[in-house]
């Protein structure tokens, strides 16, 4: 128990001096506090009150005296009233500590409840509408009786510099306008601060994660381009949305193996989807390299199997459709698991969707993908999106859905593959209007093509001294090509240099000293001059060697790095027991 | 300073000769060779090889290799390719 306070030692200097003067028994009631007397009293006096205080002096002491002092009195303890109103109000707003909580769900919420337990009400509620998005804090339990007022008694505006804020006090008694003035401010600054740091977290997070996955990304995709098979024509491009996306599109095989493309999308976006992206195509690739008959029912089959607990544990999953090309029957072969309907164009068809007939990868133990084939001869097309193109909407919300995609491919069935892909971004670009891309958009193009039919064909022995006749050889080949008249004599020289570095290779590294016979064959038309050059030398591919480093000159690796430079297209394949490069020139 | 001419073409059939002889010329102490290719008609990346191979060689003994460019256009366009033209001092023909 502590006492009450005595009265100021002013009034107990007037007082004490009135005692002297003749006053026996003296009693003050100052308002606010239980009454102060001084000496015995006989019960005969007459009180004096004021509005502040009422005073009974007893014994012989001048009215006027007694009128004068007490003014006095009034003016002190009013003085003092002030002063320890202000020491409350200062240790009131002292008990707020100041939340040293970097995020603003913490702050906030510490906020309210100290606020709630230093004002002694009901409930303290804030509300702020900030840059990182609009937050609300209730105080915990009432720690006050239920039976009180609920309406609210104040409600104060927070003075922050990074947004808006109200505060907000239910129940409890009156509080000095002044404490909840100071309160809020001190509030207000808190929040403040827990908003920069929130907001510059944020943001170093942000950058720090599209960093780390635009680096695993751009590591771990293959450089690899667009592979050229005969008979068809193939062109790929994938835009995304954001920084860093989830679609990936990828090709396998071709090296002595068969070629597989792979479109797909990773659910999610940032670090994560980037990552899981990467070890989804790295599985396909492994599946199509080392499935002993890799079909791609079985590789996307064998990839959710290794995937499975990695997409579990992320909570993530990936769509795909892999499809296998078969340049000699002209055909496809692909499966879907969970990606968006393929869209199919027999030539003199209207196109088709066809849909997926399995889950996506990580969804379940199995995904009930099932090799189909469809044919791919000329006029034949096949166009795998991802559903960033149908479900791209415009400003009304509007999506551009498959039927614009059907009509679309088929008005430019008849184009080149890139003009497809090229025509289909476009139109979805034009559907969104002003629209922002709302996910990554990606697309794949194969269309049947003519097969070039050679128009001269030559067999050379397997020997150097065989290549001293290549330049007689070509020079028949070009007499007799249909795009003669627009082969130059560099055009000519580029040609003979590149055949000359490719048959040299197929006979120092390919038979290396052994006999054998290269075939070559000319074809194409009045626009480019494919090359084929066939040999039964073991399974080598002259594009592997290494490219140059062309400023720090080395004795090797100039043959292959010059037949990439002259010609417009390069590409290996082994078939049974035969090599097949084939060199394609633009006109 | 020697002066060695290769005529006609400078091909993998030809390098091991014409490397033989300037290996030869390297061993009598030449160190700053002039090839004159002004009147090769085909060069490819065997005759390169040579070259370079020539020139380590001689500025590792603080000599040099400079190339008189074949006048033959294709024959000259490889060496700008393989950016030989930034690598060896190359003069035009006379």
């Amino acid at each position: 128990m502590t006492r009450p306070p005595g009265p100021p030692a002013a009034v107990e200097t007037i007082v004490e001096a009135w005692l002297e003067d003749g006053a026996e028994h003296v009693t003050l009631t100052a308002r606010g506090h239980p009454p102060w007397s001084w000496g015995p009293s006989s019960g005969d006096g007459t009180p004096l009150t004021t509005s502040a205080l009422t005073v009974l002096v007893e014994g012989d002491l001048p009215a006027a005296r007694i009128a004068h002092d007490t003014k006095l009195l009034v003016e002190i303890l009013d003085l003092a009233e002030s002063a320890a109103e202000a020491r409350h109000r200062l240790a009131t707003v002292m008990r707020f500590e100041v939340p040293a909580d970097v995020d603003v769900a913490t702050t906030l919420q510490s906020t309210v409840d100290q606020l709630a337990d230093v004002l002694a009400v009901a409930r303290v509620t804030i509300n702020v509408e900030t840059e990182v998005g609009p937050r609300t804090a209730t105080s915990a339990a009432p720690v006050v009786d239920p039976d009180r007022s609920q309406e609210a008694t104040a409600t104060r505006a927070l003075p922050l510099n990074r947004g808006a804020g109200t505060l907000s006090i239910v129940g409890g008694d009156a509080i000095n306008p002044e404490i909840l003035d100071a309160l809020a401010r001190r509030a207000a600054s808190a929040i403040d601060l827990s908003i920069t740091y929130e907001e510059s977290i944020a943001t170093v997070r942000l950058q720090n994660e599209y960093e780390l996955a635009e680096r695993v990304q751009s590591r771990m995709l293959p450089r690899r381009s667009v592979p050229q098979l005969t008979g068809f024509e193939i062109f790929a491009e994938s835009r995304p949305a954001r920084l860093v996306g989830g679609d990936f599109c990828d090709f396998q095989g071709g090296t002595g193996r068969p070629t597989f493309f792979s479109v797909g999308d990773v659910s999610g976006k940032g670090l994560p989807a980037a990552i899981l992206m990467s070890m989804t195509m790295a599985t396909l690739t492994n599946k199509v390299e080392y499935l002993p008959e890799p079909t791609p029912e079985a590789i996307i089959a064998r990839a959710n199997e290794d995937m499975y607990s990695h997409f579990t544990d992320v909570g993530m999953f990936a769509t795909a459709v892999v499809g296998k090309l078969d340049p000699e029957a002209s055909s496809v072969s692909l499966a879907n698991g969970g990606h968006s309907p393929v869209v199919y164009k027999a030539s003199g068809m209207p196109p088709e969707l066809i849909a997926p007939e399995g889950t996506p990868l990580g969804v379940l133990d199995e995904t009930f993908a099932k090799d189909r084939t469809l044919r791919l001869a000329t006029g034949d097309v096949l166009v795998v999106a991802s559903d960033g193109l149908n479900e791209q909407r415009d400003s009304q919300g509007e999506m551009f859905g498959y039927h614009r995609l059907l009509a679309t491919v088929e008005a430019l069935a008849d184009q080149p593959a890139r003009l497809i892909a090229i025509g289909l971004f476009s139109a979805v670009r034009a559907f969104a209007g002003g629209a922002e891309q709302d996910d990554d958009q990606t697309v794949l193009v194969v269309r049947g093509v003519p097969r070039t039919t050679p128009s001269f064909q030559a067999e050379l022995d397997a020997d150097l001294e065989a290549l001293r006749g290549l330049p007689k050889l070509l020079d028949e080949a070009i007499a007799r090509h249909p795009g003669r008249r627009a082969i130059s004599d560099d055009i000519r020289t580029g040609l003979e240099l590149a055949i000359h570095e490719v048959l040299t290779n197929i006979v120092v590294h390919g038979y290396a000293d052994t006999r054998g016979s290269i075939t070559l064959r000319f074809g194409g038309d009045t626009s480019e001059i494919v090359i084929d050059i066939e040999d039964q030398a073991r399974a080598f591919d002259p594009l592997e060697a290494p490219m140059p480093d062309l400023d720090a000159p080395q004795v090797h690796g100039y043959g292959m790095f010059l037949v990439r430079e002259l010609m417009d297209t390069t590409e290996y394949g082994r078939r049974g027991q035969t090599n097949h490069l084939r060199l394609i020139k633009h006109l | 300073m020697t002066t060695i001419p290769v005529s006609g073409r400078f091909d993998t059939l030809a390098a091991p000769d014409i490397k033989a002889a300037l290996e030869a010329e390297f061993e009598a102490g030449t160190r700053t060779f002039v090839v004159d290719l002004s009147n090769v008609s085909f060069m490819d990346s065997a005759a390169l090889a040579v070259l370079v191979s020539l020139m380590k060689r001689c500025r590792a003994d603080g000599g040099d290799v400079r190339l008189i460019a074949p006048a033959d256009e294709d024959a000259a366009r490889i060496l700008r390719l393989t950016r030989f033209d930034l690598v060896f001092d190359i003069h035009e023909p006379t």
